[in-house]
């Protein structure tokens, strides 16, 4: 484990925070290149993409309660420690939630008609590449369950799954799925974000597995829960979708 | 005026075929695929006005406000967790009502986050520290 990366005048620069602060820029560009590949006028990408920040690390530290229980409320919750860097930042599927539903309104409050999300989702995959070394070079969670595998790291205690590797791992080969999917009919107004969203979705529920995360209902962890909770949300989203698109066929076909 | 066929009166609604003859003539429409969907208004334009500054500026004396007056007393604690879902429905109330004083909340609220987050380069903090926190 490397917990600090290097020293500037003797003040210690930690790689949790260097790579957290590093997968925000690396978002954001990704975010400006894929707006401007799309023609998105920056009057929208701006207040949205504001807005998705602000959420992101709302949704982020109050989805920690969730996670890891009523006894952290009152850190999570108290409004003057969500800007104490000490705490962390929390959870990226929380971070993921508030970002979308502070972009939804955002988006909704400047008067945006449809989706201008899917430049959202190849830029959180990679954010979350970069994310995940300073996870793993800080010894987060000591990094996943005790292994044998070859690929073992030890953590001070034991061989363990480098977990945060394999989200690494994950996310890069989503991302290149992602960016060669950016153009498909289908995936439009909104669908990419989704398609990105449902895939690491799948993903995270078998990833965590391997990790040390605690067990809050039916052998399952709370990343879990929101997980599948994530995919009954999108499977209800498409299945409505899917009869709506049926019945105006058949409208259409009567009428003709 | 029935406007179905005699001859599927016994098929579901979904099934049955409209009986045309009795029908008003159609205006030819356009070719599918070619249907023009109803104009929506441009997004508002956004930009730097007074009441940005306003909104940025108020949310940082308000906030410090509450924050020196019950400092250091048991009432912080609550007024801590009263403030996080007052803020976010003040935000998402003054975005509908008064678009530009929301934003420079916005802004505020996300200029301090920043901070906190270049700030935490120097803090061995991760994902889930609250838990080592007492």
């Amino acid at each position: 484990m490397y917990p600090v990366l290097f020293e500037i005048n003797g003040v210690p620069i930690y790689a949790h925070g260097f790579f957290l602060n590093l997968a925000l820029l690396v978002c954001l560009l990704v975010i400006i290149s894929e707006g401007r590949r799309r023609r998105w006028p920056k009057e929208e990408i701006i207040p949205i993409t504001l807005a998705a920040f602000v959420g992101g690390m709302l949704g982020a530290r109050v989805s920690i309660v969730f996670f890891n229980g009523w006894e952290t409320a009152p850190v999570v919750l108290d409004f003057y420690r969500l800007f104490d860097p000490r705490i962390g930042p929390g959870s990226i599927l929380g971070g993921v939630a508030g970002a979308y539903l502070a972009g939804f309104i955002a988006s909704r409050a400047i008067g945006k008609a449809g989706c201008a999300c899917d430049a959202f989702a190849p830029a959180m995959a990679l954010a979350m590449v970069v994310g995940r070394i300073g996870c793993f070079l800080s010894g987060e969670d000591g990094l996943g369950k005790p292994t044998a595998l070859p690929w073992g790291v030890w953590n001070g205690s034991y061989l363990a799954h480098p977990a945060p590797l394999y989200d690494a791992a994950f996310n890069l080969t989503w991302f290149g799925a992602l960016v060669a999917l950016r153009n498909h009919p289908k995936l439009q107004n909104g669908n990419l974000l989704k398609f990105g969203l449902g895939g690491y979705a799948v993903f995270r529920f078998f990833v965590e597995f391997l990790r040390n995360n605690r067990l809050v209902l039916w052998g399952l962890t709370g990343q879990q829960l929101a997980c599948v909770l994530l995919l009954l949300a999108l499977a209800v989203y498409y299945g409505w979708q899917f009869s709506s698109v049926r019945l105006l066929e058949k409208r259409k076909l009567v009428r003709s | 005026m029935d406007t179905h066929n005699p001859d599927d009166q016994d098929r579901p609604f979904e099934e049955q075929t409209p009986n045309l003859s009795d029908m008003a003539p159609e205006e030819p429409g356009p070719p599918p695929g070619d249907e023009v969907l109803e104009a929506s208004p441009p997004p508002r334009k956004f930009k730097l006005s007074w009441n940005f500054v306003a909104g940025f500026l108020a949310w940082y004396l308000v906030t410090t406000l509450i924050y020196l007056s019950v400092s250091g007393q048991e009432i912080l604690i609550i007024c801590s967790g009263l403030l996080f879902p007052v803020n976010v429905v003040a935000l998402v109330v003054f975005l509908k009502k008064t678009p530009d004083v929301g934003w420079g909340m916005l802004s505020a609220l996300g200029l301090n986050l920043l901070i906190s987050l270049v700030r935490g380069l120097s803090t061995n903090a991760f994902c889930f520290i609250p838990f080592y926190i007492k």
